[in-house]
């Protein structure tokens, strides 16, 4: 055990003294690689990591000013987009809904318009109260005229994913893309070596209230997220062999930067939303400098069977990250392309961006206020017909 | 808009891609004497061609055109071609390619997942690089990607 131990006030103290040490999860893998861990461990402050997935389980809140008269929505409607009121001008705009007039058009494309601050159409009408009386209200608004416009991201980041592939004779269209029957093809999304939570797989860095830059825009780590499976069975490095933990945020919208903000749509699964992520790991002690050290060779996953639509899916085995990566992988002993769904150019250089921004003293680590429940077992949704008991 | 990079590739490179269905788009001029034969239905039975009419003229004297999209085999497709032309249809192929907004792709990867014929990959910075001469224009492409940036020209 080497005797070096940093804490997150000295690393702040270096940010802002302009001496802090930081790379890229990429340049940090090639001063590994030249230099050994022990280097890393010595001269070192902080790894960025970061990723640019699609995502689901987004929600953005937006809260309007009050009319003359006094409104308190009842129905709403954000670019024909169904918009749920919570409060009388309060309304929640799901990610991943779609427009009444155009499917393939989504919550994530509102964001994307909102962020580039393009003018968005509101259609609402009132409650009938005696306080608020306006029935109809109709308006085109820009992000600046809100009085608060946030992202909630339910799986801000994710430690993890399957690889899709389909045994049968007909092609699927899923969340995973287009899979072509008789194994033609497979796809995988993760940012896998790049990616904050195979960086620090067990969340010993990284817990409520870290702060995760989303788009641009410095948000907030508010516990595990959707789909969070940290009991899910680990390769010897600890890394999860599917979806392992997951993690919420939360930002303000406003100072996102449009090119990380991308609104979606995938065939016969509906809208999505491309958003870029990243969260600084401070290189603490020799543990975390060497769960840094994680290269895609040690990074497992599970080849899934989509062709039949049940919870529980045949599984073809497991392949590393390696080998996904060179284009093709050996399926039930055929030679399957193998095809990422999420940017890893796009990760590379979103960790560049934070890295100037530590460098140029705009953004500071946080220590977390609490760890990540990561004892917690996925719950599963089963029918139960009759009386509550 | 031209792909980022879109080096040259010779001839060796190219893999066979007869196996691999294919699309074209042709317009077909019928003489008076042809304009009742069955001709999709050939297509079909005989050559295993979907055919899809995107425009049906007939003009006054009874000549004809038809515009249509052929999906099927590329060996298949030249036969049938060969057949239409004996049988005194002037066949007129549309030419017709992929083209990738570089600018507003974000380098996914989901095209690459739908393109059998090997003509998309990412190069060693992980950016899509598009290698023309390989693609077969299936379009499985256009609508594989999610930030709608590839379009078909005609
Ligand atoms: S699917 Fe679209 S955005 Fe993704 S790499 Fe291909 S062209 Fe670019
Ligand atoms: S049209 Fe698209 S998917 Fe088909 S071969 Fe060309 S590049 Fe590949």
């Amino acid at each position: 055990m080497i005797d070096m131990n940093r804490s997150y006030s000295e690393i702040n103290e270096k940010i802002k003294t302009g001496t802090a040490k930081v790379l890229t999860a990429l340049e940090s893998k090639e001063v590994i690689k030249e230099k050994g861990v022990k280097y890393l461990l010595e001269n070192i402050d902080v790894v960025v990591c970061s990723a640019f997935e699609m995502h689901v389980n987004a929600l953005l809140y937006l809260s309007f000013g009050q009319t003359d008269p006094l409104i308190y929505f009842s129905q709403a409607y954000i670019n024909d987009i169904h918009a749920y009121p919570v409060g009388p001008t309060d309304l929640v705009l799901s990610c991943v809904a779609s427009s009444i007039e155009n499917h393939e058009y989504g919550g994530s494309h509102v964001l994307e318009e909102l962020v580039k601050g393009k003018d968005i159409h509101l259609k609402g009408f009132g409650k009938h109260l005696e306080v608020f009386t306006n029935k109809e209200f109709e308006t085109w608004f820009n992000l600046k005229q809100l009085n608060q416009a946030r992202l909630i991201l339910n799986q801000a980041v994710t430690q993890n994913n399957i690889v899709a592939a389909n045994s049968g004779d007909k092609d699927i269209n899923s969340y995973m893309g287009t899979l072509i029957g008789k194994l033609e093809n497979s796809t995988y999304n993760s940012s896998s070596y790049l990616n904050p939570l195979i960086n620090d797989p067990f969340c010993k860095t990284v817990g409520i209230g870290t702060k995760i830059w989303i788009a641009g825009s410095q948000g907030f780590i508010t516990g595990h997220g959707t789909n969070h499976n940290p009991l899910q069975k680990r390769n010897k490095f600890g890394i999860p062999l599917a979806t392992g933990t997951t993690l919420s945020a939360n930002c303000d919208i406003n100072s996102m930067n449009p090119k990380w903000v991308r609104g979606g749509y995938l065939k016969s699964f509906g809208p999505v939303l491309y958003i870029g992520i990243g969260i600084p790991v401070p290189v603490l002690n020799e543990e975390i400098a060497h769960s840094l050290s994680i290269t895609d060779d040690k990074i497992h996953t599970t080849i899934v069977d989509f062709s039949i639509p049940r919870r529980t899916k045949p599984i073809f085995g497991q392949c590393s990250y390696s080998e996904l990566r060179t284009s093709t992988i050996l399926i039930n002993n055929k030679p399957t392309l193998s095809a990422p769904l999420s940017s890893m150019s796009g990760a590379i250089e979103i960790a560049g961006l934070i890295r100037n921004e530590i460098q140029n003293k705009t953004f500071y680590l946080s220590e977390p206020i609490e760890r990540i429940n990561t004892e917690i077992e996925m719950k599963k949704l089963d029918p139960r017909l009759g009386e509550a008991v | 808009m031209p792909p980022k990079k879109n080096k040259k590739q010779d001839a060796s490179e190219i893999p066979n891609t007869s196996s691999l269905k294919t699309r074209r788009r042709v317009v077909l001029d019928f003489p008076a004497s042809q304009i009742q034969t069955p001709i999709t239905y050939i297509l079909a039975k005989e050559y295993d061609i979907a055919s899809n009419i995107l425009r049906a003229e007939i003009a006054p004297e009874e000549t004809g055109k038809l515009v249509m999209e052929m999906d099927g085999l590329p060996d298949k497709l030249d036969l049938a071609i060969e057949r239409m032309k004996e049988l005194g249809i002037r066949v007129t192929e549309i030419a017709r390619k992929v083209t990738f907004d570089m600018d507003s792709c974000i380098h996914c990867g989901a095209c690459i997942s739908v393109c059998l014929a090997g003509a998309l990959k990412l190069d060693k910075d992980y950016h899509l690089e598009f290698i023309e001469p390989k693609c077969t224009v299936c379009e499985m492409c256009v609508t594989s990607c999610p930030v709608d940036v590839v379009t078909i020209n005609i």
